[in-house]
């Protein structure tokens, strides 16, 4: 089963969007690591950073979880005070920024609950799963596999979503992307790798 | 396939590639598997499953899921927040009321900052039972902790609201932080944040819905300072298994 790995059509199909356009794939990584770094620090400037690359989790995650948007928001802005006086607290060694700002985001979410001092219900306009009484990972996991398919690329993000929401084989997706077989199960592979990992670094809660 | 062999010498002929637990996990068949390995392979069971855990999760996303940016007026008014209470400790903060919009959180902190000193009142638990005779479900002594004297009782009662875990502790040494409640797994490695103490003898939280007690009966109170840790601290004061 020896498959060449090289796929260099699939970052012509989507300029712009493929991790490698902006300097390759590890790029996101150290930038992510750079901002904790000087989060740690207690570099103000970074408060910005984190709150502009993890507030989208933290606030959808607080949304699933809330009765209405306002308290949506004010449980986000709840994390992210608790953050900065706390930050002192966070240790990079022992874990992710996101996974330490997910653990406050479960504490605020059952803060905000007690505060109302009554059993969560189902948001009307959010009559699906899962509802805000089921547990809180199964949303802290759907929202960062979410996230984390968004910041797959292309051409697989598209490969993944046939997969997983289309129901389509690989063979199925090699064909309507017209792509080598081999080429879509090894982004298969590598994406649903990288799904697992984001699962691990950031959805453990700390 | 490679040919892996195992610690003891075994020869574990087709651990499945990468690429085979993939396919697998999504659902696909593979023609060239072994299914026989499969059987007699744990490891690669294992593999399987993990993987499918995440498919199965990823299949579950839904467009409520997908991350969307809060509203744009969200940063000034945590910079606004920030400020007023000061850049670095900001606990509590009684002043600067200016509007509605205030957020909910900084009431939070006033109230743990107003349970710093805790004193018992004279209720007791039982007297509660008799006022109101909702159902006990389930039970624990608080035993203190070494080093500590505090002891006590926890009840989880069934009321119309749902269970609630209703927790009596008098004698509790004042403390510069505050006390929270937690549900613990067996083990202590997993947990639950039930609540703060309020400054009445007997506190009474409303259980969240789905609260697995088998997963999580070990009742447990601990001493937390306002450091902004929203971790358990590892200075627990008193500790119990409910039982029925």
């Amino acid at each position: 089963m020896t498959e060449s790995v090289a796929d260099t059509r699939g970052a012509d199909l989507a300029p712009g969007t493929n991790s490698s356009t902006s300097g390759g794939p590890s790029v996101r990584s150290l930038a992510d690591a750079d901002i904790s770094a000087a989060f740690a620090r207690g570099d103000e400037s970074a408060l910005r950073e984190v709150y502009l690359r993890w507030s989208p989790l933290v606030y959808t995650i607080a949304r699933r979880k809330s009765s209405n948007d306002a308290d949506a928001s004010d449980i986000t802005q709840a994390v992210f005070v608790a953050a900065w006086q706390g930050r002192q607290s966070f240790d990079p060694d022992a874990g992710s920024l996101p996974a330490w700002l997910l653990g406050i985001t479960r504490r605020k979410v059952a803060d905000h609950w007690r505060q109302m001092n009554r059993v969560p219900e189902p948001r009307a306009d959010m009559p699906d799963d899962p509802r805000p009484d089921s547990g809180i990972e199964t949303t802290v996991e759907r929202v960062l596999l979410a996230d984390e398919l968004e910041r797959l690329g292309e051409p697989q993000r598209r490969i993944l979503e046939l997969c997983f929401f289309q129901d389509m084989t690989h063979a199925q997706v090699a064909s309507l992307l017209g792509l080598p077989l081999g080429t879509v199960k090894s982004h298969i592979r590598r994406s649903l790798g990288r799904l697992r990992e984001r699962l691990e670094v950031d959805g453990v809660p700390r | 396939m490679s040919r892996v062999e195992s610690p003891s010498g075994e020869n574990y002929d087709e651990h499945y590639d990468d690429e085979t637990i993939a396919l697998l996990a999504l659902g696909e068949s593979v023609a060239s598997v072994d299914a026989g390995h499969l059987r007699a392979c744990a490891a690669c069971q294992s593999r399987i499953d993990q993987m499918q855990a995440v498919v199965g999760s990823a299949r579950a996303i839904t467009d409520e899921d997908r991350p969307m940016a809060p509203p744009d007026d969200l940063w000034q008014r945590i910079t606004d927040e920030i400020e007023s209470d000061g850049p670095v400790r900001g606990k509590a903060s009684h002043h600067d009321r200016r509007s509605d919009t205030r957020p909910r959180w900084a009431g939070w902190f006033a109230l743990a900052a107003a349970v710093g000193v805790l004193v018992g009142s004279l209720g007791t638990i039982v007297a509660m039972d008799r006022e109101n005779p909702t159902p006990t479900i389930a039970q624990a002594e608080l035993e203190p902790l070494p080093g500590k004297d505090a002891r006590g009782v926890a009840q989880v009662r069934q009321t119309e609201q749902g269970p609630m875990l209703v927790v009596d502790v008098p004698g509790l040494p004042a403390t510069d932080g505050y006390y929270e409640v937690w549900m613990l797994a067996p083990d202590a490695e997993s947990m639950v944040s039930i609540g703060v103490l309020g400054g009445s003898q007997v506190n009474e939280f409303p259980l969240p819905a789905g609260m697995d007690m088998d997963r999580f009966p070990v009742v447990d109170i601990s001493v937390e300072q306002f450091d902004g840790d929203v971790t358990h601290s590892a200075d627990s004061v008193v500790r119990g298994e409910l039982s029925a």
